[in-house]
């Protein structure tokens, strides 16, 4: 029961908005993504709606991604880059611990 | 020498556009991203990168950049990309959106292998009837010129047509800065060359070069979306508010070439500081700065950035658009000629 996979990142918030072409761009590769990774669950967050909240994580260009562990932004990718999005998630959530 | 490598001098195209409704919203940033995709196909071309903020969209292409704002388009491809067939879909783009163009200006600097171009960039003239034959009877105030200076090899092409004649008055306080560099300094092209099964993507090398060059001082406040090509080149589009910064590099000896593109506001002066440490990031053997509407005063301010690097200032020449207003193109190289 110690030698558990540990997945050392839960969530990745996707700061996008719906007048953003980038966003645009990378939506269907997130939604991809996703599927791919059903251990990890992708939030988006309009950044229209949810002013405060993008304010609050320091995003001001779209779309950002925050790869969040234990409340604490571990990563972040700004722009519509798919190589460094998918490469820093399987970083921060693939790693295997034996730790117990 | 080399007989033929890859041409680094970019074709730059602005297209302006209104509508007769007040309430244009988004406007251009609403074009869905597979109509832009068969656009730039046309163009060969296609996205790489790309970052959007509150005022525009931004895309690094496999050949320079692409801008969308809500009333404005500016793209500018390098290599042997066809990037004047790009002004008809874009007008008819827009169209769609019920924004008309008002304003065309074509640019671009003397290329390396101008017999490598395919028609119509063989010869200014034929890229000239090229978009004339392309753009509506509305654009009347039209000029095209080729503004020459001392360095032989460097000369300026600039074709404006525009709905309505330029006026001092309906200055938006913008100006662009498009700044051509040659020769670069082989210490410094190198770091724009990746190694050998690196391990990295061309995002995370790009963002590397980014910082290892300085790039990212140039402009401290700016959001920047950057990439590394395989197995050399780079390049960035730097968003700071309204304002888009860009600059491209081929690194390759014998025919290296970086440019630097701003767009200026008459409201902050840090244009000049932020052409000199551009430069400073290439340390080119011929440098060529064109500024549309820039006023002489901030050419002079420019100048003074450029020759503080020891270089110096070989010519100055303008001319008058009458839908864009004063271009100047000045040239500089090393004060010690380099062998």
């Amino acid at each position: 029961m110690f030698n558990l996979k540990t997945i050392l990142i839960k969530i990745v918030v996707d700061f996008a908005a719906s007048w953003c072409g980038p966003c645009r761009v990378i939506a269907p590769f997130v939604a991809e993504l996703a599927k791919k990774m059903p251990h990890v669950t992708f939030l988006k967050v309009d950044v229209d709606e949810l002013k405060e909240v993008a304010s609050d994580w320091g995003v001001e260009a779209m779309p950002t991604f925050l790869l969040i562990k234990d409340g604490k932004a571990v990563a972040s990718i700004v722009g519509a880059k798919k190589g460094e999005l998918q490469q820093t998630i399987i970083k921060h959530s693939a790693n295997t611990s034996t730790s117990g | 020498m080399a007989i033929s490598g890859f041409e680094g001098f970019e074709k730059r195209l602005e297209l302006q556009f209104s509508s007769h409704d007040p309430d244009i919203g988004v406007g251009l940033r609403n074009l869905d991203f597979k109509s832009i995709e068969k656009v730039l196909h046309e163009v060969q071309c296609t996205v790489v990168s790309a970052l959007g903020n509150q005022h525009f969209d931004s895309y690094v292409l496999s050949e320079s950049s692409l801008f969308i704002y809500p009333t404005m388009i500016i793209i500018k491809t390098c290599g042997t990309t066809q990037l004047l067939k790009s002004v008809q879909p874009f007008i008819h783009l827009a169209e769609t959106l019920n924004l008309h163009i008002v304003a065309l200006r074509y640019t671009r600097g003397s290329f390396i292998f101008p017999q490598a171009q395919p028609h119509p960039y063989t010869s200014f003239s034929e890229e000239v009837v090229y978009l004339e034959d392309n753009i509506p009877e509305s654009l009347c105030y039209k000029k095209a010129s080729v503004i020459p200076s001392k360095l032989t090899k460097h000369s300026w092409h600039v074709f404006s047509a525009g709905a309505e004649e330029y006026t001092e008055d309906d200055l938006s306080g913008l100006y662009t800065v498009e700044v051509c560099m040659t020769d670069l300094d082989q210490t410094l092209a190198r770091k724009f060359f990746r190694h050998p099964n690196d391990g990295k993507n061309g995002d995370s090398a790009g963002r590397e070069m980014t910082e290892i060059t300085s790039i990212n001082r140039i402009n401290p406040k700016a959001k920047i979306c950057d990439f590394a090509f395989d197995p050399c080149g780079y390049s960035m589009n730097g968003l700071d508010g309204d304002r888009y910064s860009t600059i491209h590099v081929t690194p390759e000896d014998g025919f290296s070439y970086a440019s630097f593109e701003c767009v200026g506001s008459i409201y902050n002066d840090d244009m000049a500081d932020m052409v000199k440490k551009a430069v400073k990031v290439f340390g080119p053997g011929t440098v060529s700065v064109a500024t549309t509407n820039a006023g002489r005063d901030m050419c002079m301010r420019i100048k003074n950035a450029v020759e503080s690097l020891a270089m110096k200032c070989r010519s100055s020449s303008t001319d008058e658009f009458p839908a864009a207003g004063m271009v100047m193109f000045q040239t500089f190289t090393t004060r010690r000629n380099r062998i």
